[in-house]
């Protein structure tokens, strides 16, 4: 079943068209990873489909639900949570409310279990027990990513996007978050990946998809995709291609 | 010496109330990004409004309570009627439009309450309190209270409350407290009704020290804009002290030199802050936008 459906999804920012009828899925349980090079609309999908940016045209249902249009306290609520890009955390307060506060919409109802759930959340990046009380600002930029994905999990999502959680990072954090949601797929998750790291990302991923200049031009498996010289076109063309040698990091 | 202490008490009293209004205009900043030239008005208001209450023979306390509860709601009214319509303007727009509510609410005012003063009797009976061999007016001791109540209050909620950690959330980084599911537009409404409830507590304060006139809340709101300058406009802590120290210069500039400066004396310490340190004394350069 699809968790997620997405049909010809259009966004602007300002007069400069972002996203020329995106198109894609994502089923219950996969990890999506979702390519591109800068600018060909990544993050505005993300965006949009959280409910910060809004569709000029287009269908979204999550669930079989439209939240296309919906705020974004709307989209959390129903269990589809955002990892935005740079991290986001509060820089000024403590890791510790930085998770709760990611718990924000259902503060009220489960009171109760928040503690269990911040409890998981450290199980899953032991890194971050013991810095509860620090201020979230100081702490280095992986465990600063860590802290941003705890924070997207407070929320209980079904499905978890997340922009870039491995940009600027050590290759061995890479490794370590690209485990964890392989771990949280287990578990249920969908996850939407989108990454300039490709090899890393395809590494996880079950399906992916390419984006150029916000449309999807190629979808596909992991293994069909790393050889496809439209995916290193796609990074060639525009960044010089850092993710160019995807098919040497896989070993192709 | 003496004369000097009596200056600074005097001083410390007016800049309590700089420091109250300075403290809503830094704290509406900080959470909706504008600057609410409409601050004054509220405590005009309050004033105001305390005072026809009081004269139509409520009890202090009463009068009190409901005029900070009727300006509250000019505030929620202000904000979802002309804030909130205009959210996607620029900043500078809505700055715009609260100047506009702002002539509008005085002009109001001299249609319901015309041009004289209205008094309101001081708080406590009994004649001013000696101290160190200066003279302080007991009412100038409640205002000085309502500053450290309302700080005392304000920083307990920011720092000890969810709720208060969540307005901060959106302070820092209002993208991604929407993405927790944080309302911003809630939060923008709440802190007009508390602008509005500080605005007014500050008016019914001082009253019984200056009056209470339909334009008092022109000159307030523009020290109280200049205090938070001094301060650094994102910040609370430098909205308080740039109000005391607002109204310590103000009262020495009139006392030493001439009571003819005390206006100047703002003007001149906003250009001189402006010129030499132009992020307030205590905030710090951000390029962020809010």
């Amino acid at each position: 079943m699809n968790i997620l459906d997405v049909n010809g999804l259009k966004v602007f920012h300002g007069r400069a068209q972002a996203l020329r009828g995106v198109t894609f899925h994502a089923r219950e349980g996969e990890i999506v990873a979702v390519l591109g090079a800068n600018g060909a609309g990544k993050s505005t999908l993300l965006g949009t489909l959280s409910g910060i940016y809004a569709a000029k045209a287009g269908e979204v249902y999550f669930k079989g639900e439209p939240i296309i249009r919906q705020s974004p306290g709307y989209i959390v609520k129903q269990g589809l949570s955002l990892v935005p890009e740079h991290r986001q955390i509060f820089n000024d307060l403590t890791v510790q409310d930085n998770l709760l506060l990611g718990a924000f919409h259902r503060y009220i109802k489960d009171k109760g279990t928040l503690s269990e759930d911040m409890e998981r959340v450290l199980g899953i990046f032991p890194a971050l027990r013991g810095r509860e009380r620090q201020t979230a600002g100081i702490l280095s930029g992986g465990l600063q990513q860590m802290l941003a994905i705890g924070r997207g999990l407070m929320a209980r999502p079904k499905l978890l996007m997340l922009d870039e959680p491995s940009i600027g990072l050590a290759p061995i954090v890479v490794r370590e978050i690209m485990e964890v949601l392989s771990k949280l797929r287990e578990d249920g998750t969908t996850i939407i990946l989108v990454e300039q790291n490709a090899a890393a990302a395809l590494r996880v991923a079950d399906r992916a998809i390419v984006i150029e200049r916000g449309q999807v031009i190629i979808s596909g498996k992991p293994s069909e995709l790393v050889n496809d010289e439209r995916v290193q076109h796609a990074y060639l063309g525009r960044t010089g291609g850092h993710a160019g040698n995807v098919a040497v990091a896989f070993g192709y | 010496m003496d004369l000097y202490l009596q200056f600074l008490f005097s001083g410390l009293t007016l800049g309590s109330i700089y420091a109250l209004i300075a403290l809503a205009l830094v704290t509406t900043y900080n959470i909706t990004g504008i600057l609410n030239m409409a601050q004054g008005e509220f405590v005009a208001l309050g004033a105001l409004a305390a005072c026809t209450l009081y004269s139509a023979g409520f009890s202090l306390p009463a009068a009190f309570f409901l005029a900070v509860i009727a300006t509250a709601v000019v505030g929620g009214l202000m904000e979802r009627l002309v804030i909130n319509p205009v959210r996607n303007a620029s900043n500078i727009t809505s700055i715009i439009i609260t100047i506009g509510v702002s002539i509008m609410i005085r002009g109001l005012a001299l249609l319901i309450w015309g041009t004289n003063p209205y008094s309101l009797p001081a708080f406590t009976e009994g004649g001013p309190l000696k101290v160190l061999g200066a003279a302080v007016n007991t009412q100038s001791i409640w205002v000085f209270g309502l500053l450290i109540v309302t700080v005392t209050g304000l920083f307990a909620f920011m720092e000890k409350t969810y709720w208060g950690k969540a307005v901060r959330a959106c302070v820092i980084n209002r993208m991604a407290a929407k993405l927790m599911g944080i309302n911003p537009y809630i939060l923008s409404l709440m802190a007009f009704i508390v602008s509005g409830m500080l605005g007014a507590a500050a008016g019914v304060f001082i009253t019984p020290i200056t009056l209470a006139t339909y334009d008092m809340g022109f000159s307030l709101g523009l020290k109280g804009f200049v205090a938070a300058i001094i301060g650094g406009i994102n910040n609370v802590g430098g909205a308080i002290i740039g109000g005391l120290l607002l109204g310590v210069l103000e009262i020495f500039g009139a006392g030493l030199i001439s009571s003819g400066l005390k206006d100047a004396v703002a003007l001149i310490v906003l250009i001189i802050v402006l010129l030499l340190r132009p992020q307030g004394i205590i905030g710090v350069v951000s390029g962020r936008k809010v």
